[in-house]
């Protein structure tokens, strides 16, 4: 892998994949959901950086996927609470598709008719979320972890947000957050490495992108629509989700490497290997949905677990039981094999060249690289991912949220 | 390359240097008649649960996990008239030995052939524990308004045709049959998929082809087998769409779906497949896509829809969300999409670009070690049709505007489906 940055501040990687027929890039903006303040301290309403996304895609002549769909790639993006980001897949014109890159996130066109327009459509998209029971309920125990806090709000806002975002909004929250230094282009695949650099250097594209000193302010002030109560749709089953947020500071290197011992550690207690899932899944108390995530962004982690279940509160305890004696269960044995397991794992993430280039770029903004992450895996050892992850279930604030259902055996019988 | 392991069962290798991930499938395939879905997706779920050498679950993913987090795969993936149990095993080999490639497929072979189903205690025991499962994922799915659409609209499809009706059941399987369920006919079926439906063994594998042969003898054989197959997997329609069905119900929510089905032409040819494959993703598979920028990006009426062909099932299916509001006048703009490109004056260049697209799409598809593995089952199963990549270019590149116009002309709406959501009244 090839890393270097330009003096716009622009960090660039390129990782070569010898072989592969595709070619994906990716430029991903440190700008996401739980962003809500400009720098002058005036807010943003909810849903703002999805809202960005969607409309940089607008430009002068048209929309400029249409651009990338010509020199044969298909181009998406997507908004994460803590990231936006742009990419596309190709299979030729690597330097005519990067060219588009640069310009579809460095040359916003933000109009009050495209802005009207695309209101309409993520409306859409937010009504679709809203009917999704899986979504309300991870909704739902955000809005308990992360109460008055961005991160309790759905990515996308709500339309009540939305119905207050104006062009000039979007481009007050461009200038402050589209900055070079602010961004990492990733390019994943067959090519020449040196040409690449060197394209990077010359692009007047790239070098285009300028750090703004004192973005514009908003004249006016947003008062943002208090948070509504979900409007819950019908589950036909009950669901639970629990959920635990760190609640002691910690650098964004350190992060990552408590996200890893928690991987290790849950996936020996309640992964497909361990016996509490298949205890409870044959007794009928959980069922295949069963899942937990560990979430980064920036400084804000957390767990959860998400569930249908027929007993709530057998559940959760028996979850709190496991947690509780984690140091009997994960065994040097258990561990050892979880290592095996995460090294097949890291060796299978490289035959995606899409998923490797998105995890390559967002690691970057945690200083940290795959290449670390295979290495912490494989040498980390049992009594420090289990000390890492005791103090993370101390050190959190736990929560729950369920939604309620029906009675599986009615509806079988 | 490819050879016979033994009377009914075929091999065909894929070497591959570019890839970390090894594939080793086997593909049963049956008459549609022979089992129903819900039968298929429980026997998978069984097989998945365990084997005589792993009773439990979690000690069949404790041996996964020992082997560099091999990921076993057992579904049921119908191919029209044609039923397919397909067991993958995906795998890596982090070193120059072939033992975790060895320690894989002798794994495969108890999954496959050392079954709990072969012992009446524990056989019963993971027969119980995944039609409870089962059960749940039945109710949940419930609450899933895009799969209710789709399923009604699916059901709906093959009504018209006695025949092919139980084509129209859910793949996820459905309550009724699982209650009928029993343990006798599931280890019956299971006796009958592994001793005598065709098999087709497909690897992508970065050891030498020429290993494989005496591979596959030692750790992964299978006995000979008589194979009692129809010889076609496409359905073909014996009538013609006599009136369209239409499907409507409400439920709660904030979005109605709606789900509109085409009747291909049946049997169909080759070419006739390419021109609906270009014709689907024009429709609605990319973001230059008709329905996409006319309905999405114009007016703003949906945010996802989208374009679908299965040329097994002889169906063209297009699905939208949207707001109720726009529910009842989208089927008659999704017809003027239609009635524009039947009218043969697509654009030169939009319709260039969209080639373009899909040829490439089909090109990025070679970096996928699945994508590799579904093609070296076609290739096994109907060798005739298969075609260099420049072939696929040149059969594209020759779609014309008026080709496109003959393909629209060729479906006949079958179904409209109309999921309502109501929102209901806080306070």
């Amino acid at each position: 892998m090839v890393r270097f940055t330009l003096p716009n501040g622009l960090t660039i990687q390129l990782l070569k994949k010898t072989g592969f027929v595709g070619q994906f890039a990716a430029v991903m903006v440190d700008f996401g959901g739980l962003d809500r303040q400009l720098s002058d301290g005036s807010s943003l309403p909810a849903g703002t950086a999805h809202f960005i996304e969607h409309q940089l895609f607008n430009k002068q002549n048209g929309d400029i996927s249409a651009r990338f769909a010509t020199n044969q790639a298909s181009t998406n993006a997507f908004t994460s609470p803590s990231k936006t980001a742009y990419y596309f897949e190709s299979v030729n014109q690597l330097p005519e598709n990067l060219d588009l890159l640069a310009q579809l996130v460095g040359e916003p066109y933000f109009r009050v008719a495209s802005v009207d327009n695309e209101r309409g459509i993520i409306g859409q998209e937010i009504d679709l979320y809203q009917d999704q029971p899986d979504w309300q309920l991870e909704t739902g125990l955000m809005q308990k972890l992360f109460a008055q806090q961005p991160l309790a709000e759905d990515i996308a806002g709500s339309k009540q947000s939305i119905a207050l975002i104006t062009p000039a909004i979007l481009k007050a929250a461009y200038q402050t957050y589209y900055q070079p230094q602010r961004m990492q282009v990733v390019v994943v695949g067959d090519f020449s490495v040196d040409q690449l650099q060197q394209y990077f250097v010359e692009s007047k594209y790239w070098s285009a992108l300028s750090q703004t000193k004192s973005p514009i302010a908003l004249t006016k002030k947003i008062i943002e629509p208090p948070l509504m109560p979900l409007q819950q749709t019908e589950t036909q089953i009950t669901k639970l989700a629990l959920g635990w947020r760190l609640q002691i500071p910690m650098t964004l290197p350190a992060m990552i490497g408590w996200q890893l011992d928690l991987e290790l550690i849950l996936t020996i207690l309640f992964g497909e290997t361990s016996f509490f899932l298949r205890k409870y899944r044959d007794l009928g108390l959980i069922d295949d949905r069963f899942q937990f995530q560990t979430i980064v962004e920036r400084s804000s982690g957390y767990l959860m677990m998400t569930m249908n279940t027929p007993d709530p509160l057998k559940c959760q305890s028996v979850i709190e039981q496991e947690l509780a004696k984690m140091a009997t269960t994960v065994t040097p044995e258990s561990f050892s094999r979880i290592q095996k397991q995460a090294e097949g794992q890291v060796l299978f993430s490289r035959d995606a060249l899409s998923d490797l280039g998105l995890e390559t770029a967002e690691l970057a903004f945690y200083h940290w690289s795959p290449a670390q992450v295979a290495q912490y895996l494989h040498k980390r050892t049992r009594q420090d991912s289990l000390t890492q992850v005791q103090k993370f279930i101390e050190n959190s604030q736990a929560e729950s949220f369920q939604l309620l259902g029906g009675d599986l055996k009615s509806w079988y019988n | 390359m490819n050879f016979q392991l033994a009377k009914g069962v075929q091999v065909t290798i894929h070497e591959n240097q570019k890839f970390q991930t090894n594939l080793v499938s086997c593909h049963f395939l049956g008459d549609f008649k022979q089992a129903n879905a819900t039968e298929m997706v429980l026997l998978s779920r069984v097989l998945m649960h365990g084997c005589l050498a792993y009773p439990h679950s979690d000690q069949l993913s404790q041996a996964l996990a020992d082997r560099y987090g091999a990921n076993l795969q057992i579904q049921s993936a119908p191919l029209g008239q044609w039923q397919q149990l397909e067991a993958t095993l995906a795998f890596v080999q982090p070193d120059s030995t072939q033992d975790n490639l060895k320690s894989c497929l002798k794994l495969l072979k108890q999954v496959l052939q050392r079954s709990l189903l072969l012992d009446e205690r524990l056989g019963k025991s993971a027969f119980n524990i995944e039609k409870q499962a089962l059960a749940s994922e039945l109710f949940d799915n419930q609450s899933d308004h895009e799969f209710q659409a789709y399923q009604l609209t699916k059901a709906a499809f093959f009504k018209q045709e006695p025949s092919l009706s139980r084509l129209g059941q859910a793949a996820t399987g459905n309550r009724q049959d699982l209650k009928a369920m029993t343990f006798t006919r599931l280890k019956q079926l299971y006796q009958q998929i592994i001793a005598t439906w065709r098999l087709e063994i497909t690897v992508v594998t970065s050891t030498p082809t020429s290993s494989w042969r005496s591979l596959l003898q030692q750790y992964l054989p299978f006995s000979r087998r008589q194979i009692v197959l129809q010889d076609s997997a496409f359905v073909n329609f014996s009538k013609a769409t006599s009136r369209v069905q239409t499907a409507q119900r409400d439920f709660v929510g904030q979005q109605s779906r709606l789900c509109l089905a085409y009747k291909l032409p049946t049997p169909i040819t080759l070419v006739q497949r390419d021109h609906l494959r270009l014709l689907t993703y024009l429709l609605g598979q990319n973001e230059q896509a008709l329905l996409f920028t006319e309905i999405r990006e114009k007016r703003g009426w949906v945010y996802d829809i989208q374009a679908s062909f299965n040329p097994f099932f002889g169906w063209l299916m297009i699905e939208a969300g949207l707001d109720a509001t726009y529910l009842r006048m989208l089927p008659d703009l999704i017809e003027e999409q239609f009635k524009y490109i039947e009218q043969g004056q697509l654009n030169a260049a939009w319709l260039n670009t969209q080639k373009t697209g899909l040829k490439a799409s089909h090109l990025l598809a070679q970096d996928s070690v699945v994508w590799l593995n579904q093609r070296l089952l076609q290739t096994a199963l109907w060798p005739h049709q298969q075609r260099l990549e420049s072939a696929f270019v040149q059969a594209i590149d020759t779609i014309s505007a008026v080709d496109l116009s003959q393909a629209v002309a060729s479906l006949q709406l079958e179904v409209v489906t109309m999921l309502t959501g109501k929102q209901v009244a806080h306070g």
